[in-house]
């Protein structure tokens, strides 16, 4: 009934949909997901723009070509444009072509929406004879444990030339997990009474949890080469004609076990799968400061991938250090997973002694006895040799225990001749000490202040005065700067203050620095002499330059 | 002649240096042989004829300790710290000998904030600051000389009178030590009664045990009036006590 609900409303839509002179229609409403639907936009007229077909959740696109064409009717010229787009659908169910708007020749047109249906694949695995390109996908068991690995077979057979083969996943999911076993094999095999090229894939599927898991369908986009019609002897070797199809498999549901309970005084490895496992330890006599290396295996078939070292009871006296484990799956086409993981423990012995390594007991889930298989592996025993101090490990330290406490030893050398008392006497030194010293620094002071500076001054007279008398010239205008400079030097030669007075109070203090008479009289006229040219105008004072100078080399030699 | 007399002071005192040295190192030897009365013996001869010397109290000290005689050790070390207060031997042993004691004392008086020359005490011994204040008074005589050649530098009076004060502090704090010093002592009989008077006839306020430090204030009738770390105070029998640095006992 449904089918033939659905041949008529396919037939009422083959018609044109038309919408002004803006269409679109679908070849076919219903198909599976192996066909492809062809869209098709027809604008007659001038539009603005290319018609843009908008994303459609499902379902995927590819445009197929545009056609123009051009009539005339009746002296009326005609164009068309169609615009063809082929749209394949990942999986099965309703899809909506939303409308599409174009403007053409000043006038917006808008397509109906179309409604097309992917139903359900109607052939089953034994495809019939007629099919030239089919999909048959096995597996190895229906129903599986989580965990346990079961083998899928994929088989594409085909009569066609194959160019081209694109494997289109549908959605993925992460309750299953895949992986590829080995190559892809191509055969030939005859297949109800003909004979068919085959490639075969395999893989090994893992379900996660448990329930009723849809295991995704095996999707391809093939391209295949197809013989012309009425070709002749060479159509075959230079075909021509291409074609793109879409395989897709069976679904398939896989019906997950969980697994049971597992036992309780055991390491369970949780894995599945059938396995073996030993362990060999590379040495039993050792001494302190060596380890020894226990070597855990476990191989045999099922999926060893991330799976976690068994941490091995503690032992008393022994530091255990694990390494990075060794994790190898082959991917085998006949048997599926063959994995094959190494766990290595370095055990330290921390002091001499025999240790009993204790017995391990691992267990892993077996689904063909559907239950849990116990090894139970014997370490055996470890003899250390040594001496019976502490081998330090890395990151094994501890703090200092104190388990004796003394004074620190006496002191030795010349420090203990030292003398190191204080009393008041050597209070009173020390205080007379610095009194001295300020008595000494104030004497220097005043020697400087005072007498330093008068010898300084007074052993240089003569000097300054002849520095003073190079800037004056003997001439009669000069001669007060005489008087000033023979003053100055009087003063600095006796040490007299107060050189601004006349000649007689001047007679006064010379006669006390200077005890030779004779040389004081010569000096108190000189000075007599220059008070008359000075104040009085009078006298001669054309050489009073030169005696100057005479009189005060007398009073060097002399005083 | 005066050389002859300066020869003479010269040899008599490399003699007394070497007689010392000789002495101290007896003292030792007989320690490393572990005939620790011997060296407890040498080492008081040393310090009775006037050589105080800090290490020779520590050694003292620990020579005591050996022969268990820990009032004799604690009174020892308290002489020791009182002339090397920063030995970090000296204050380790202290330590671990005032932690063997009975009684629950602190070798460390509490300080007040007014302590100031109590606080330079356990940080400088009293030689040491006579040294540093001759050193000052050195310094700023050099800065004052220089001062008086050079007037434009003024900073050199100014810092050479601000050393002069440190000196003239320092000698104040020199007579103060001198004058009323810490007279840090120790219990050296098992046990002793503490009085509230200078008689044993006066009131018993406490006991102290074998090693306990105090420090002495005064004494009186052959008793001494004692002060506590924790604050207590109050006269003992001297002979029941010890004090290195105290003269009459």
């Amino acid at each position: 009934m449904k089918l033939v609900i659905g041949q008529i409303f396919a037939l009422f839509l083959a018609f044109d949909v038309v919408a002004g002179s803006f269409t679109a229609r679908v070849d076919k409403t219903v198909g599976t997901l192996e066909d492809r639907f062809v869209l098709t936009l027809t604008v007659n007229g001038q539009a603005d723009s290319k018609p843009s077909l908008p994303e459609i959740d499902g379902l995927d696109s590819s445009s197929a070509g545009t056609s123009h064409s051009t009539s005339w009717v009746n002296g009326v010229i005609n164009r068309e444009v169609q615009y063809r787009y082929l749209l394949t659908a990942n999986r099965q169910g309703k899809f909506t072509i939303p409308s599409i708007e174009l403007v053409v020749d000043g006038k917006r047109y808008t397509t109906l929406p179309i409604v097309i249906e992917v139903q359900e694949q109607v052939q089953r695995a034994d495809m019939p004879a007629t099919k030239d390109l089919f999909l048959v996908r096995e597996f190895s068991q229906e129903t599986a444990y989580v965990g346990e690995q079961v083998i899928e077979t994929i088989k594409l057979y085909y009569r066609l030339k194959l160019l081209q083969a694109n494997r289109l996943d549908s959605k993925k999911t992460i309750d299953l997990a895949t992986f590829a076993l080995g190559e892809e094999r191509n055969y030939r095999q005859v297949h109800r009474g003909r004979s068919y090229q085959v490639t075969e894939l395999r893989q090994a599927v893992v379900p996660l949890r448990a329930g009723q898991l849809q295991v995704p369908r095996f999707i391809l986009d093939v391209v295949v080469g197809l013989a012309r019609r009425g070709g002749g002897f060479f159509d075959d070797f230079f075909s021509s004609r291409q074609e793109r199809r879409r395989v897709v498999s069976q679904p398939f549901t896989l019906t997950v076990k969980p697994l049971p309970p597992a036992p309780t005084d055991v390491i369970n490895l949780e894995i599945v799968g059938d396995f073996s496992i030993n362990f060999s330890l590379n040495d039993r006599q050792l001494t302190t400061g060596n380890s020894a290396t226990l070597t855990l295996t476990v191989a045999g078939l099922g999926n060893l991938q991330g799976m976690k070292a068994p941490q091995l009871t503690k032992i008393a006296g022994i530091k255990v250090y694990p390494d990075k484990p060794q994790i190898n799956v082959e991917h085998d086409r006949q048997r599926g997973l063959v994995a094959r993981a190494t766990f290595k423990y370095a055990l330290l012995p921390t002091s001499a002694g025999n240790y009993d390594l204790g017995e391990l007991r691992l267990a892993y889930f077996n689904p063909a006895s559907h239950e849990f298989e116990i090894s139970n592996l014997n370490l055996g025993t470890l003899e250390v040799e040594g001496d019976e101090e502490r081998v330090v490990v890395a990151g094994s330290q501890q703090a200092v225990q104190v388990i004796g406490a003394d004074l620190s030893t006496i002191h030795r050398g010349d420090r203990l001749l030292a003398d190191h008392s204080w009393t008041l006497d050597k209070w009173w030194q020390l205080s007379a000490i610095f009194v001295v010293s300020l008595l000494c620094y104030a004497l220097l002071f005043i020697y400087l202040r005072f007498f330093h500076r008068r010898t300084t001054r007074r052993s240089r007279a003569y000097r300054l005065f002849r520095e003073a008398q190079q800037s004056v010239s003997a001439t009669s205008a000069n001669v007060p700067a005489v008087d000033r400079n023979f003053r100055t030097y009087l003063g600095d030669k006796f040490e007299l203050r107060g050189l601004a007075v006349t000649s007689l109070e001047m007679r006064d203090k010379i006669a006390i620095k200077v005890t030779d008479s004779e040389l004081c009289k010569r000096i108190v006229d000189h000075l007599q002499k220059f008070d008359r040219i000075v104040f009085a105008g009078r006298g001669d004072c054309a050489d009073i330059w030169t005696k100057t100078e005479q009189l005060v080399k007398e009073i060097e030699k002399r005083c | 002649m005066l050389r002859l007399i300066f020869l003479l002071f010269a040899v008599s005192g490399i003699a007394q240096a070497t007689d010392l040295s000789e002495r101290v190192v007896i003292a030792n030897q007989a320690f490393d042989a572990g005939d620790y009365r011997q060296a407890v013996i040498h080492y008081q001869e040393i310090i009775a004829d006037g050589h105080h010397n800090g290490h020779i109290y520590y050694n003292l000290g620990i020579s005591y300790h050996r022969l268990q005689e820990v009032g004799e050790s604690m009174a020892s070390l308290l002489a020791a710290r009182h002339y090397l207060p920063r030995d970090p031997d000296v204050a380790f042993n202290l330590k671990f000998v005032e932690e063997r004691i009975s009684d629950k004392l602190s070798t460390v008086m509490p300080r007040k904030f007014y302590d100031v020359l109590n606080f330079i005490s356990d940080y400088l011994s009293e030689y040491e600051v006579s040294f540093a204040t001759l050193a000052l008074v050195g310094l700023a005589l050099l800065l004052l000389t220089l001062y008086l050649f050079h007037r434009q530098l003024l900073f050199l009076m100014k810092m050479g009178v601000l050393l002069l004060a440190l000196v003239v502090l320092s000698l104040i704090y020199l007579q103060v030590k001198a004058r009323f010093p810490e007279y840090w002592g120790a219990v050296v009989s098992p046990s002793t009664k503490v009085y509230s008077g200078p008689r044993d006839s006066n009131m018993t306020l406490f006991i102290l045990h074998e090693g306990a430090p105090f420090v002495i204030k005064q004494e009186t009738n052959g008793f001494l009036k004692i002060q506590l770390s924790d604050g207590k105070k109050g006269w003992v029998a001297a002979e029941s006590g010890r004090s290195f640095l105290y003269p009459s006992i």
